[in-house]
This record gives structure tokens, sequence and C-alpha cells, in this order.
């Protein structure tokens, strides 16, 4: 079964979008670009397609071989079992997506993509050198033990990266019925800001309806322009600290760590938690905000 | 090979349209601007004195009572925010510049360039050490 690099094609594409996101830019004043940003968000996106080729691809490519010869259905290669295949790794991306936020071995590797201030299609190309050994063989083998072909699973989330590529714009506002379905730049904007009110929300990939169905959504409002980066915005656009600086405080913390309970919360709690509640996750930073704004901390729910 | 170098040839030819167009830009510390990004990143530090380095790329404050401090900095054209507790943070001091070692590995030190000598000891006094 072979299916097309959908994403080696469409580099070009990407290559062309930016270049008219900066004009873009440049004449309407809209959205923002800073060069040493997007120098890094490319580097790191040209770091990220190596990264495999060091050993990674080749474990999932086997992993994934043997799992599929134990695989549960007889699937075929037709129109139905691509589209099922799309719609079940969507929902796949949105929950690895979500532990990707809220656990912090995981988050490490995500953190990159969040580590830029700018929000532009540069952003959408910002991703991670690591993580994608244990996010494929956690996240990705039980659909092949379903039994999707690994080939049709790679087209299809390849597909899903090139859909969540224009959605780094802050030039589109809003696209009306079709936000009721999709992630959109403006749902994923909300996913990407620091406003206490926007953290951990809108973890779609392609259906929003994710993120509606599991609680985890909150709308854009115009009267809170989202701020892009992460909580303690790194002080470097070194490519090589981007990459690795969230694992180099996991292991200085686990050098420090005292007993199991402290290994775990470092690595499997979620990201800023520590022994003596000294630092803020995401749920202190939100009920922090809340305590100077509303009533009630916000939730998914309730934030919009 | 080839793919290799077609990417970074697309890398390099993006960034030199960036900077081409005015991309290039770094953010100026001013004590307005230093408070409104702590005010975002630290809703709850209740800002006291400010010191704004000379050189426009840094900022410490002071908590109101005396128990915080922060640091501001410049990373592009945007500002990035520290916290910490009182002592918390080495504090350093050459001349009129104060070195803030925050030991982290995408900012292990915050340079601070006070207006004068004596400035940067009141702020060394104020910062370093935990009160009694």
């Amino acid at each position: 079964m072979e299916f097309p690099d959908v994403v080696t094609i469409a580099v070009p594409i990407f290559v062309l979008l930016v270049l008219v996101e900066l004009a873009a830019w440049r004449i309407t004043g809209r959205g923002a670009y800073e060069t040493r940003d997007a120098a890094a968000s490319l580097i790191m996106g040209f770091g990220s397609n190596i990264a495999p080729l060091f050993g990674g691809a080749a474990i999932l490519s086997a992993v994934w071989t043997a799992a599929y010869e134990f695989r549960q259905f007889e699937i075929p290669n037709t129109w139905w079992a691509l589209a099922l295949c799309f719609v079940l790794d969507d929902l796949r991306y949105y929950w690895l997506h979500r532990i990707a936020h809220e656990r912090r071995w995981f988050w490490a590797t995500h953190v990159v993509h969040h580590s830029s201030q700018h929000y532009n299609l540069t952003t959408a190309l910002r991703q991670t050198w690591t993580g994608d050994i244990v996010n494929g063989v956690l996240f990705k083998t039980p659909l092949v033990l379903i039994g999707f072909h690994p080939a049709m699973l790679a087209f299809v989330f390849g597909i899903n990266l090139i859909y969540q590529f224009w959605i780094h714009t802050e030039l589109i506002k809003r696209m009306g019925p079709f936000e009721l379905l999709f992630n959109t730049p403006s749902h994923h904007r909300v996913h990407h800001a620091t406003n206490p009110r926007y953290l951990d929300a809108n973890y779609a990939g392609v259906f929003i309806i994710w993120d509606k169905m599991f609680g985890t959504f909150v709308p854009e409002d115009d009267a809170e322009k989202p701020r892009y980066g992460i909580i303690k915005n790194l002080g470097t656009f070194n490519p090589f600290v981007i990459a690795f600086n969230e694992w180099i405080n996991i292991f200085k913390d686990l050098a420090s760590a005292r007993s199991l309970r402290e290994v775990v919360g470092y690595t499997l709690g979620p990201p800023g938690w520590s022994p003596d509640g000294s630092r803020l996750t995401s749920a202190k930073l939100k009920a922090r905000w809340a305590s100077t704004h509303c009533a009630e901390p916000p939730t998914a729910a309730t934030a919009g | 090979m080839t793919e290799i170098a077609v990417s970074l040839a697309g890398i390099a030819v993006l960034v030199l349209v960036s900077w081409f167009l005015g991309a290039l830009r770094t953010a100026k510390v001013t004590q307005e601007a230093a408070a409104e990004r702590l005010a975002f990143d630290e809703p709850d530090f209740a800002q006291g004195d400010w010191l704004v380095g000379t050189d426009g790329i840094s900022a410490a404050a002071v908590s109101a009572d005396g128990a915080e401090g922060a640091l501001v900095f410049v990373i592009g054209d945007g500002l990035g925010t520290r916290r910490f507790r009182r002592g918390g943070v080495a504090v350093e001091r050459s001349g009129a510049i104060l070195a803030f070692k925050t030991s982290e590995p995408s900012l292990p030190k915050v340079r601070v360039s006070a207006p004068d000598e004596a400035t940067a000891a009141r702020w060394v006094l104020t910062l370093a050490e935990p009160r009694l």
C-alpha cells in the first residue's frame, strides 16, 4: 500500500505562503514577523525533519510493521477506510495534544512549538526534535493494531499536518459556520495564547468538535487579544536551547528529587508542578486570574 | 543531501526576505513597557520600585513589600519576565552593572545597567539578600 509523501510535496507551497504572509504583514500591518524568531522557527522545522533520520523513523517503522501483524480487523485500502482513518487519527491527535499540555514529559517535546511569541506561518513549522518515538509508539500503534495500515496512517497524518499549517496566522479573523466543526486560525490563536482564560484549550488538529465534546473549547474573545508564547518565555533564539530547554529543566528537577512521588510529579505531573507548590501550573494560573477577574475560576466551558 | 541543501536554501531565502522587509526588530525596555509586561505575566506581583537599564535591554523591579523581585528582558521584538523571591537569584555588581544569574538554560544571566554605581549598590541590597 503506497501513498504520496504529501508533506514533502507541500513544502514549496509552505514557502510561498510564508512569503505571501510576509508581504501581507508589510502591506496591511496585520500579524507580526521578527526575523530572528522566524529563523529559529524555520531551523526548528528543518531539524524536526531530519531528527527521525537518526533512528526514530526506523524504530517506528519496525514497531508498526510488527504491530500490523497483530491487527484485529482487515481494513481495505478504500476511500471510506481512508476517511475513517483520518477521523480516528484526528481523535488520536486531540488526545496526544491534550496530554502533551497536561503531562510534563510530553510537554517537554511540545513546548518547542509554543515557544515563539509570534503567531504566523513560520510558527507552524517550529516543531520538536524529540518525542517522535515515544509519541508514535504510544499513540499511533493502537490504530495500527485496529487494522489501519501504517502507510495509510502516515498519509492521513500528513494531511492533518498540512491542514494545521495554514491556521497559524493572524491574517484570517473568523470563518463563519466553518468554525463550528473545524479548527481555524481563530480557534488555534486561543490555543497558542498564554492569556489565562485561553490556557490549555482548543487542542484540535482538524476537527474542533473534539474540544467541544471533551470540554476544552474556548472561543476567541475580540476583547482579549491573545499574547503568544509560554508562561516563562525563553530568553534565546538558539535552536538547540529551544529544543532541549525543558528536558534540561526536567533532569535538573529529577536530580533534586527526594522521593518517587517527586520523580513522578516532575515527569508525569502537569507542567509547573513542584513538591512544595511554589511553581505555577495552568490550573493555578487560571485560579490566580480568576481571583482578580471573576467570582469563579474559568474553565474551558465557562471562559468564553 | 540535495533535499537538505534545498531546505537550507529555502530557509535562507525566507530569512533574508523577512530581514529585507524590516522584520529584524529589537524591543526597548521602558518602565511603561516593562510594567505592562510584568502585569500580564505576574498579575499578583505588586510592583514597587523599578530600575530600568540605561541600555534599554532589561529592567529590574522590587515588589511593594520588598519580598520579591522581577526581571524584564528583551527577546527580539518582545519582552520576557522572571519573578523570584528576594535572595532567590544570585546578583553580582560590576561597577554600575548588575548581573542576575538565573541558571536557566535559555536565560543564564540578565544584566541591568544602572545609571551609577551607587544605584547599582542599592539595588544589590534591595534584591540580593533576604530580609531578616
